[in-house]
């Protein structure tokens, strides 16, 4: 009953799958919301962001949380000799320990190799499960709707270098590679606007970690380069910077994200030929007398013919270890044999 | 003139329980062999007086939609096999055990009719239930023969033992029910009291000696 594999009856790739990473396998979403609940309990430090309004509606799920980091905790509440949680310290130093080797303590964003503070997208680890497509996000952002004075800026359109900073840039880092986030859009094909060793002393937009799911943005630049967000920095303030960023990322009404995979695959293929398999052990195939005889029913007695359903796969100590099921049986008999080839991702 | 189908069959395998197994302990799935079933086909159903001819006479098994795959199975109820093999049959004293008493020994003795001498793999569905005898923590055994040894258990229940022929695949189907043990606490549905699903083959060495109670 058994058919051993011959090494010709195998074959292993490693194929690059990617897909839409935003709720439903959408790869751009348009609308963002937040949760009154989390934002009330831990908007200080981040805020987590969903495709679809968790107040009424059961299976929104979070696509990605957005932080503002400051060394010196500056926008948040808290200092030396008060209460608070520094929560802007707390996330400079998160985000400074994860990706910056050690003994730094500012980010560089290509001309701006001093920023002591950035913002940060991160992905949902769930949704983008083993990394961010490079070349394959754009995001939108727009602060036409924050209060505050000082707010000029109109529209800016954000992507990644990866299309001209082949392998990424090479200042060291904990993850690589490391890509600049430039201005520019995909439609059309990928179109930079300006490069970011052309964006002057107050550096890029940003830097993107693909592995990481990280988008961590210059404020600076935000400031300066169109956007006109102004980051707020008082010492022993809740200004939380986070919302006034997450607010440009809902007046911007879009971003485009495909997260990467690498799928390696086993194809083994199932050879029956045309003398094996013509017979089954299954008892509707037979009729049996009353002394136990067996007998092939009428129809298949002189012409043997058998339905392949289902294709087990097993180990030498003929354990059970995959099982494939065919859409509809194969007819299999003497004059026909069967080819199937089964397909085992891991 | 028309074009030639050029559809492949290609089907996507999912691992079954015991395969997610051997991967979660960093082990190589090893697969060496594969083998065919018809599971879910009926040949009453197979039509010679079909009055569309001898094409026809299969059309309602062909036209049937198959079941998904579940990662549950360690066998299946029905292989293909060589026509040697056809009508052959493998037997056993009894199918059926009823009411059995906690540490109570089951001898299963299993002969082919039909086929050559064979060995048999015996797959025990509830390890909570009965285990073989010296081999406690497996699931699976492949033997000529294997004595069972009903377990403390705190509610009746039932299992089943599956018997495979190495050789001609055919299968058949142990029902074993325990009964209640008022001194134990073991529910018969919780999870098994041995982790590991060891295959034991006839004539190797145990690799889980003392590893249970002393009353196999």
């Amino acid at each position: 009953m058994y058919k051993n594999f011959t090494a010709d009856d195998t074959s292993t790739d490693i194929g690059i799958v990617t897909s839409g990473i935003w709720q439903d396998g959408a790869s751009s979403i348009e609308t963002f919301f937040s949760s009154s609940t989390q934002y009330t309990n831990t908007g200080d430090y981040n805020i987590d962001v969903y495709r679809y309004d968790p107040t009424n509606n059961a299976s929104a799920s979070v696509q990605f949380g957005v932080v503002y980091g400051n060394r010196d905790g500056s926008g948040s509440l808290g200092t030396k000799g008060a209460t608070g949680d520094i929560t802007t310290a707390a996330i400079f130093g998160q985000l400074n320990n994860l990706i910056n080797p050690p003994e730094t303590t500012t980010f560089t964003f290509q001309d701006n190799t001093t920023s002591k503070q950035a913002y940060a997208i991160v992905l949902n680890r769930a949704r983008m499960r083993e990394a961010i497509e490079p070349g394959g996000w754009e995001l939108h952002l727009s602060s036409s709707k924050q209060a505050g004075a000082g707010i000029t800026g109109s529209i800016i359109k954000l992507i990644d270098d990866s299309s001209t900073n082949n392998g990424g840039n090479s200042f060291q880092r904990n993850f690589a590679p490391e890509y600049n986030i430039v201005s520019g859009t995909l439609v059309g094909g990928t179109v930079i606007k300006t490069a970011a060793s052309a964006e002057g002393s107050d550096g890029s937009y940003g830097t993107f970690y693909p592995s990481l799911g990280v988008l961590l943005v210059n404020p600076k630049k935000l400031a300066t380069g169109g956007l006109g967000l102004i980051t707020l920095s008082g010492s022993n303030s809740d200004d939380r910077n986070n919302r006034r960023f997450f607010n440009c990322i809902v007046d911007g009404q879009y971003f485009q994200m495909r997260r990467k995979e690498e799928i390696t695959s086993t194809h083994y293929f199932v050879r029956a030929q045309s003398q094996q398999f013509n017979a089954t052990t299954n008892e509707t195939f037979y009729t049996q007398s009353a002394a136990g005889n067996k007998q092939v029913i009428p129809g298949l007695a002189t012409d043997p013919k058998t339905y392949i359903t289902t294709v087990g796969l097993y180990n030498a100590a003929s354990e059970l270890l995959a099982v494939a099921k065919l859409s509809q049986p194969i007819l299999k008999s003497t004059s026909r044999e069967a080819l199937i080839k089964v397909k085992l991702d891991f | 003139m028309g074009f030639l189908d050029n559809s492949s069959i290609t089907v996507d395998a999912i691992l079954t329980k015991r395969g997610r197994e051997i991967l979660s302990e960093g082990g190589d799935l090893a697969i060496v062999k594969f083998a065919l079933s018809d599971e879910e086909v009926d040949y009453g159903l197979y039509d010679v007086t079909h009055p569309n001819g001898t094409d026809s006479y299969g059309a309602v098994i062909e036209n049937m939609s198959l079941l998904e795959a579940t990662p549950a199975r360690t066998n299946f109820r029905s292989f293909l096999v060589n026509q040697s093999l056809g009508g052959a049959q493998v037997t056993l004293d009894s199918l059926n055990y009823t009411s059995v008493d906690t540490n109570a020994n089951i001898a299963l003795n299993p002969s082919t009719i039909g086929g050559a001498a064979e060995n048999y793999t015996f797959t025990i569905e509830n390890t909570n239930i009965v285990k073989f005898t010296g081999s406690p923590s497996a699931t699976t055994t492949t033997a000529s023969s294997v004595n069972l040894v009903a377990q403390s258990i705190s509610t009746a229940a039932t299992t089943t033992v599956t018997i495979i022929g190495s050789t001609s695949g055919i299968v058949n189907v142990v029902t074993i029910s325990v009964k209640a043990d008022p001194t134990s606490n073991q529910d018969p549905t919780g999870p098994k009291t041995f982790k590991s699903n060891k295959t034991v083959t006839a004539g190797s060495a145990r690799t889980d000696a003392g590893s249970g109670p002393s009353n196999y």
